[in-house]
């Protein structure tokens, strides 16, 4: 299944709306990982993310044909269906549960945890970046990727001014590249 | 607007992560059409965050990607639009079920014609019966249409206004013998009926006799059975009869009447 052929995005975008398999396997080892990392850090349980991703991978092999180039980047498309479906059933399960009533703070507490306590980093390069960034850089991120805030809603969590939001979004993701490099 | 102003506006940033608004997406676009270094900052973002999230991923179980792709061609798999999966409930009408409902049509068939055959044998024999019944019936009219006929002659001659009703009596005065005579002056046709005689002695037979111009002529002869009830017998033609007359004669009649023999006589 796996294959050695690179494709650029136009490529790969049009041979998936064809049918091709081989190229969804591609975007699947391509983002498979990200998105996967995304889920775990909404849901927090490895068996339940596995369950997500998979339904995330079958939603976009068939909605493929709904993508629009025009509309956003293909990995931000898939990072919305990974992120909404993880959303979803963290509240379905929270009903469910009847468990305590998760406030904003708590969600970010529990990303913390999962962060600090429960993942095991595939590689030391990267514990070390993740370690070394600062938490309110970490906190932002988090919020803006993980857990769909928008820029008013970060700057009402986070009791900062709207106009230093995008910013500080900007700062955070500059010192991840950095690390990155 | 400068390039180095977009980009350090936080605008690429929000794209990637999915903040924008669809105005905001499309001038995103068009910039990276113009500006190759705008469409780089975004992939260096979107590298960025794609290795945060894969650091923090714990490993996929090795048979997921495997157990994915054998799902990609399966459309009785459906996502619903909350990301659970849910299989549709297997049709239960498998080969077993379709076999076990051609036997039970097979016995129920089977049932019907036995029993459709019976009807079918019962209304065969139905329809000789009554076919039997209607060829016997029309027997039964054919006999009464001639007895009718014939009683419409009879009548005829009854009703007839130049019948004339002629009674023989016994030339004996102590026996009660007795016939009807019914002559037409106008056809000449005569009838006898209502006879009333002994039975004759073997190998003879009664004959009558017109009397005309005082000269006996023969008019036939006839036998007891057939002259009974309204039933004419009809007998020779006669013409200017003054009288009627039977005789005994031998089997077959005589041509000249053996007056020894007389016993019946009437007058015209």
């Amino acid at each position: 299944m796996l294959t050695k052929i690179k494709y650029t995005e136009e490529e790969l975008i049009t041979l998936i709306k064809g049918g091709n398999q081989n190229a969804f396997s591609y975007l699947y080892d391509n983002y498979s990982k990200a998105l996967f990392g995304v889920i775990y850090n909404i849901v927090g349980n490895d068996a339940e993310a596995e369950d997500i991703l998979q339904n995330v991978f079958l939603k976009i092999w068939r909605n493929f044909y709904s993508y629009k180039e025009e509309k956003g980047r293909l990995f931000t498309w898939m990072l919305n269906i990974a992120r909404n479906s993880a959303i979803d059933y963290t509240r379905s399960r929270q009903n469910k549960m009847n468990l305590k009533n998760y406030s904003s703070d708590n969600l970010v507490n529990e990303i913390n945890k999962v962060h600090s306590n429960n993942v095991s980093y595939d590689h030391i390069g990267l514990k070390k970046v993740l370690t070394e960034l600062k938490e309110d850089h970490q906190t932002i991120i988090d919020l803006a990727y993980y857990k769909g805030y928008t820029q008013v809603e970060i700057a009402q969590k986070l009791n900062l001014p709207f106009g230093t939001v995008k910013t500080k979004v900007r700062q955070a993701i500059i010192t991840l590249r950095k690390k990155i490099k | 607007m400068d390039i180095n102003t977009i980009i350090s506006s936080g605008l690429l940033e929000s794209y990637v992560l999915g903040y924008s608004t669809a105005e905001e997406n499309v001038q995103v676009k068009e910039l990276c059409a113009k500006h190759p270094e705008i469409l780089l900052e975004i992939e260096a973002i979107e590298h960025a965050l794609i290795t945060y999230a894969s650091a923090s991923a714990p490993e996929i179980s090795g048979a997921f990607k495997e157990n994915l792709f054998s799902q990609l061609n399966d459309k009785t798999v459906q996502t619903k639009n909350d990301g659970s999966v849910f299989t549709p409930v297997k049709s239960v009408f498998s080969y077993k079920y379709a076999i076990a409902a051609t036997i039970a049509l097979l016995v129920v068939s089977s049932v019907f014609n036995f029993l459709f055959y019976s009807k079918m044998q019962k209304t065969t024999a139905e329809l000789s019966m009554l076919s039997n019944d209607k060829k016997q019936y029309a027997n039964q009219l054919k006999i009464q249409e001639s007895t009718l006929k014939s009683m419409q002659e009879d009548l005829a001659v009854l009703t007839d206004p130049n019948t004339k009703l002629v009674k023989l009596e016994s030339t004996v005065a102590t026996a009660n013998s007795m016939a009807l005579i019914y002559w037409n002056s106008n056809t000449y046709h005569t009838y006898i009926s209502d006879v009333q005689l002994p039975t004759p002695p073997e190998g003879k037979q009664y004959q009558l006799w017109a009397i005309v111009n005082g000269k006996p002529v023969d008019a036939g002869v006839f036998d007891l059975a057939i002259t009974n009830g309204i039933d004419l017998k009809k007998m020779k033609e006669t013409s200017g009869v003054q009288a009627f007359a039977v005789t005994i004669e031998n089997k077959g009649g005589s041509l000249t009447p053996t007056l020894t023999t007389m016993c019946l006589l009437g007058n015209v």
